[in-house]
């Protein structure tokens, strides 16, 4: 039985509860996106709102690099505005771009990759996109206002609430959307595909998805106890706007950092058995490296707040750094990623030659600066290492108390390039079903390797300035010559680099967009359920419902292809 | 076998996608582990925060003497029990469709809930401190706060899920609905049983 055969006369029982919430998707134009609840509709307006977010959150990081070249703000004025934006790249570059992109991708891929005629609670995704994108601006109106996450200039803590309101609404939102998007994979699959032959892609989501549903809300959580220890005098400190930032910050620092690039490994391992035109080799192991790399990104416990012996004002140095979890969970984590990145390179051996374009560069290139982004992670607890195990180390930098514990902002950078770097791999593979058309190639690949230069410039040159005495909080630089100096300007370079890349990207997407050629439903030669699928999609997605599934790769079983 | 009729056997009966129920689940570890937060910054900051009283008055002082009673705390515990029963009983209702009693088990659910709400809300007036005095005050309204809300959601779940089965869904075969409000009703009943131990218990 294939895949686009009718499974039993059952169907219509089964189908219940989806054709109840079937999407909806009438008239067009702007009144077709503000009214559609269809996931492609849903899912192109996360990718496209996320890619201008992109453009401007790293051109922020460019103006925030410049201010790091010199002692004093030079742009912004006072160290107060300088820390509120280097927050606002923060948050927003995890929370407005990188989670949205892939949020995006899934809501429009998932439901084709499990073969469902449209994603679980229709009306939640469009809602999650709508909230997201209100409270998004909100969110930097709050920095306008004087706002972010610690200290504000005037004396009105108000502005301070709003970014914690509107941030707190962004995770929401995010989290609505992982709701659906994990629904879909777990509950709307066809007869016959378990979980473990699920498409890499939609696995990775829904272990992503699971970690976002199980970490974000103690971030929340954080925000709720801040907020109302605001509104009266601080006796907590995580409403102290002076440690307001310290205590948040685990959301955006390793391990936590890498569960926002889980899905950059199933992208990968989706994207080179097509490439290579062979079955995935070793797949249920592929698959539980990528669970396990998910695990090991589990951040929410790693805060400084609960370590052991932590004093609440922060004064006496207690740092999660030296808890041997964290140390752990430090070391283990390059051990998936590499294994996930190697069983899906073993794809270039055991198949054909892939074609060198958009689709293999953004995916390669991601999983590349990933398994940078978690060596980084791993010299970065050597310190706590060392200390654990009694060891007084000769390069001061390896201290713990050095500065080599405060480089989470090149671990992020590098996290951030390998999501956006593979998501240019995703939107290329996927352009026929995502918007019509093919995305421009040479485009595409200089977007990705713009990305991959930039976010290795920029992330590598934080952490070297980091590991030779510069501090990660900009409120702290003093140390501006030298070798510093130096990696300063390299990195300024390469934020330029990426956002460079980020505006290659979308001129090679709105190719896609604008296409007017008929494509076929397989361009690259598929083998999962998205291929059977018209490009784009109708609503409803499928011509005919979808059959039993046998395999994880069932349009290769439809061809008879047996490699 | 001439003359006799040969039917193939019928298809194996599949099961329906549970949508609502699963994506229920999901929601609930979120908030969950949304409460996990709570009480992790809470039990962190009470030690703490103990460890400094000790030192400096050589007590142990977190509430007021007499601010937190053990009764209203209790009570509140016992309620969700009761509402535990009702909501069960609500979804063994639904298999056995009978209507009837699904229909008085459900407005016996949110009354409990509803109940519960107004307990919280007089534990919290008895509390006699305003909310931006202390840390202990700041800490238990905060918690109280939250749960009021989650309790609230609680609430408005089954009342859509009732309006639902008024309407004529759920039945024997499909009482998704009653089952994911049930699911979502039971974290919300565990998530109370830490609050009444590091509040009404530990003091």
């Amino acid at each position: 039985m294939t895949a686009t055969e009718t499974a039993v006369e059952a169907h219509e029982d089964i189908g219940e509860s989806q054709e109840a919430e079937t999407a909806v998707a009438t008239g067009d134009g702007l009144y077709r996106l503000i009214a559609s609840n269809d996931h492609k509709d849903v899912g192109r307006m996360w990718i496209a709102m996320s890619l201008l977010f992109f453009v401007a959150l790293a051109a922020l990081g460019v103006v925030n690099n410049i201010e790091r070249i010199s002692a004093d703000p030079q742009i912004w004025g006072s160290i107060s505005r300088a820390f509120q934006s280097w927050v606002l790249f923060r948050t927003g570059i995890i929370f407005m771009v990188v989670v949205p992109m892939f949020i995006g991708l899934a809501t429009v891929i998932s439901p084709l990759q499990v073969g469902s005629a449209a994603i679980a609670f229709p009306r939640l995704a469009a809602a999650s996109f709508w909230g997201w994108l209100f409270a998004s601006i909100v969110h930097v109106v709050s920095f306008l206002a004087d706002g972010g996450l610690g200290p504000a200039q005037t004396t009105s803590q108000q502005s301070t609430l709003l970014t914690m309101t509107s941030l707190s609404f962004m995770i929401i939102a995010l989290l609505g959307a992982s709701v659906s998007i994990a629904t879909t994979i777990v509950a709307l699959r066809p007869t016959g595909m378990t979980l473990i032959e699920v498409p890499a892609f939609s696995w990775s989501m829904l272990v992503a998805t699971s970690i976002w549903l199980l970490s974000l809300p103690v971030l929340i959580s954080n925000m709720i106890i801040a907020y109302v220890d605001l509104q009266g005098r601080p006796f907590i400190d995580l409403g102290d706007p002076d440690l307001l930032w310290p205590r948040l910050e685990w959301a955006w620092s390793q391990p936590q950092v890498f569960a926002y690039a889980i899905p950059v490994l199933g992208i990968l391992a989706d994207i080179l058995p097509v490439q290579t035109k062979s079955r995935q080799a070793g797949r249920p192991v592929l698959l539980g490296l990528i669970g396990v790399f998910g695990v090991l990104s589990f951040g929410a416990w790693a805060q400084s707040f609960w370590s052991k012996g932590a004093d609440p004002a922060f004064v006496d140095g207690n740092f999660i750094y030296e808890e041997l979890l964290y140390i752990l969970f430090g070391l283990l984590i390059f051990l998936p990623a590499f294994g996930a990145f190697s069983g899906a390179m073993d794809q270039i051996r055991r198949g054909s030659a892939p074609k060198p374009g958009g689709a293999l560069t953004g995916a390669v290139m991601g999983a590349l600066i990933l398994l940078a982004a978690t060596i980084a992670g791993e010299v970065r607890v050597l310190a706590g290492l060392l200390e654990l195990i009694g060891v007084d180390p000769s390069w001061s930098a390896l201290e713990s108390d050095g500065v080599l514990l405060s480089s989470s902002t090149g671990i992020l950078v590098l996290v951030v390039a390998s999501a956006m770097a593979s998501s240019i791999g995703a939107l290329v593979h996927w352009a026929p079903k995502i918007f019509g058309g093919f995305a421009v190639e040479p485009l595409a690949v200089l977007g990705a390797l713009a990305i991959f230069a930039g976010g290795l410039a920029a992330g590598l040159g934080n952490l070297v300035s980091a590991f030779d005495g510069q501090a990660d909080d900009i409120r702290f630089v003093d140390e501006v010559d030298g070798l510093i100096g130096t990696m300063n300007v390299v990195s300024t370079a390469g934020l330029a680099l990426m956002a460079a890349g980020a505006l290659a990207t979308i001129g090679s997407v709105l190719a896609a967009i604008t296409s007017k050629e008929t494509l076929s439903d397989d361009p690259w030669g598929g083998h999962t359920l998205e291929w059977a699928a018209p490009s784009p999609p109708p609503v409803g997605n499928f011509v005919e419902p979808v059959g039993v599934v046998r395999s994880p790769e069932p349009m290769l079983d439809e061809i008879g292809e047996v490699n | 076998m001439a003359g006799q009729a040969v039917t193939a056997p019928p298809a194996a009966e599949l099961s329906r996608n549970r949508t609502l129920v699963v994506g229920t689940a999901f929601v609930s570890a979120a908030v969950i582990m949304l409460f996990v937060g709570l009480f992790s910054v809470y039990i962190s900051i009470r030690q703490n925060n103990e460890l400094k009283i000790e030192s400096l008055l050589g007590g142990n002082l977190w509430f007021p003497e007499g601010a937190v009673q053990i009764a209203p705390g209790t009570m509140m515990m016992f309620t969700t029990w009761i509402s535990v029963m009702t909501i069960s009983w609500a979804v063994q209702a639904f298999r056995n469709d009978d209507r009837r009693n699904a229909y008085a088990a459900l407005t016996l659910t949110m009354l409990m809930g509803a109940a519960v709400i107004n307990q919280m809300a007089f534990a919290i007036g008895d509390f006699g401190l305003p909310v931006d005095r202390s840390t202990p005050a700041t800490l238990l309204f905060t918690l109280y706060g939250s749960y009021i809300i989650l309790l609230g959601a609680a609430i408005a779940f089954v009342f859509l899920m009732f309006m639902r089965a008024l309407a004529g869904q759920f039945n024997s075969k499909n009482a998704d609905g009653i089952e994911a409000a049930a699911i979502f009703w039971y974290a919300t009943v565990i998530l109370y049983h830490p609050i009444w131990y590091l509040i009404t218990i530990t003091k």
